[in-house]
């Protein structure tokens, strides 16, 4: 029996929802490799549930089956443990979308806990990308430890039930004390933070090509209300000012 | 108060190094970033892997092998340590140590591997001889034979972990002693040392959530006997205890060390 052939079957006698007889008796001791499959899925299922903890309490049993379905659908490939809990938190906003028999909220819930957790311990920066003080006629400079969201109920104001709405909630990390929060913004100001998370030319550039697609005039009224965005992107760690110098860095967030 | 910000506040003198995992680090911010960079100001760092998989047979992926190699120009470790097992194949991994089949094609991958690492790192590597609780397959030699064969032919060192040896000695049968004895001294880089769980039916699990055993304290004097003063470390992951629980255990290694070698 070859190297791989052999790993092949631990693989699956840990991620498959039931073990199979063959590769057990493949792999030898039975006792040993159930052991194995235990440990590895109480690990991961630990994981999942210490990312996502109100979406657990949410689903109640039903979250260990989504667990399940993770491991057997979607097992992880990350090399880094805590990206694991992120493709959980993909894997199972997506799940719930289409599960008729789970609250409305949940899977909004999956999706706001799984950006809190990457923007957790996301890095703010790249080293090279030193930030100079924000200036609209330089490409601006966002935090990696910041995430945009789009829900259709108010999970990230943790009362129940959730009001239905839409609602965009930019999940941060303040980077002096490296507290977590959510806060929620207009259409047009979630459409500025996208455009200046791309990374596309100036922050000037990126308020133009906003305000051209939604068919807004740039008035006194829309400038005040871009001095708010801003002031409230700079207070909160988010935006960490303008790039020194063109494209240090590189543009855009990093993969979670 | 959390452990870090105790052990950065008391910095006990038994505590003359650091050890980190480095995927827990590697292009990561906030606190544990900052943990880290505090951490070097004030003690020599260590990096011992988790996820190098020296068995295993998928290709390194290169952006891990670039954000280690960056992680450990800042560290400046003298070496880098991992398992000798594997985690997974076919592009899915499971976060466990798991075991080799002890064959002459299990330590030719290991060794192509760790040439590679070597190679990509430019750093001596240390394998990790690990606690297993079955074998994938047949085996076509014995686990000293398999370690010697690897550190021979990979020509690379060891971090010995010595509960580790025990773990097995007492589920699979075997002298402990004989396994630490059978190693060779001059390729014998670290020790670390844990506390471990045992189950109702005897069968006993490398949690490193327990108390050093009486039997492992006994062993650790055994190895500094046989193969000498090396970096220890007490290695501890879960059910965290009082630090000055821990400190005691640190206390009790150190008073080990220095019945042996004054």
């Amino acid at each position: 029996m070859t190297l791989d052939r052999l790993q092949s079957a631990v693989v699956r006698v840990c991620m498959d929802r039931q073990a199979s007889e063959e590769d057990l008796s493949l792999l030898g001791d039975r006792r040993r490799w159930m052991l194995y499959r235990e440990m590895v899925r109480t690990r991961l299922a630990g994981l999942a549930g210490n990312a996502l903890p109100r979406t657990k309490s949410l689903l109640g049993p039903a979250f260990a089956r989504c667990v399940d379905d993770w491991l057997d659908g979607s097992p992880p490939r990350s090399p880094y443990f805590r990206e694991v809990a992120s493709e959980f938190a993909l894997f199972l906003s997506e799940a719930l979308h289409r599960a008729p028999e789970v609250p409305r909220h949940a899977a909004d819930l999956a999706t706001l806990e799984g950006a809190l957790w990457e923007v957790s311990w996301a890095r703010v920066r790249h080293e090279a990308a030193s930030p100079v003080p924000f200036d609209f006629e330089r490409p601006p400079l966002v935090s990696f430890a910041s995430r945009l969201v789009t829900l259709g109920f108010a999970v990230h104001e943790k009362e129940e039930p959730a009001r239905e709405g839409r609602f965009n909630v930019i999940a941060f990390r303040r980077p002096e004390t490296h507290a977590v929060g959510t806060w929620t913004v207009n259409d047009t100001a979630a459409d500025i933070f996208d455009e200046w998370t791309l990374g596309r030319g100036t922050a000037a550039d990126g308020v133009r090509r906003v305000c051209e697609a939604r068919g807004i005039g740039r008035d006194q009224k829309f400038f005040e209300g871009l001095a708010e965005v801003v002031g409230g992107l700079m207070e909160r760690g988010i935006l960490l000012g303008s790039r020194g110098s063109p494209g240090a860095g590189g543009p855009g967030h990093e993969p979670p | 108060m959390p452990l870090a910000a105790k052990l950065f506040e008391v910095a006990p003198p038994e505590v003359r190094w650091l050890e980190i995992h480095p995927e827990n680090y590697m292009g990561r911010g906030g606190r544990y970033r900052e943990t880290l960079e505090r951490a070097l100001d004030r003690w020599p760092i260590g990096t011992h892997g988790l996820t190098m998989c020296f068995g295993s047979v998928t290709p390194f992926e290169a952006h891990y092998l670039t954000a280690l190699r960056t992680l450990l120009g800042e560290v400046q470790p003298p070496w880098h340590s991992d398992h000798l097992c594997f985690a997974g194949a076919d592009g899915v991994l499971l976060h466990d140590l798991l075991p080799l089949p002890y064959t002459r094609e299990a330590v030719d991958v290991v060794v192509r591997r760790i040439r590679e690492a070597q190679g990509a790192l430019g750093l001596p590597i240390a394998i990790e001889n690990i606690s297993w609780y079955g074998q994938p397959g047949p085996s076509e030699m014995d686990e000293t034979t398999f370690h010697l064969e690897v550190l021979e032919k990979a020509d690379c060192k060891i971090l010995l972990d010595v509960n580790n040896v025990y773990v097995n000695s007492r589920n699979h049968g075997g002298d402990p002693r004989a396994f630490i004895d059978a190693m060779p001294a001059e390729r014998v880089v670290q020790y670390h040392i844990a506390g471990h769980l045992v189950r109702g039916d005897g069968f006993i699990i490398d949690t490193h959530a327990e108390p050093i055993c009486e039997d492992v304290y006994t062993l650790f004097e055994h190895t500094l006997r046989t193969i000498g003063p090396r970096p220890t470390l007490l290695e501890r992951d879960d059910k965290f205890p009082t630090f000055e629980a821990l400190h005691a255990e640190l206390r009790r290694l150190d008073a080990i060390w220095r019945g042996v070698f004054g």
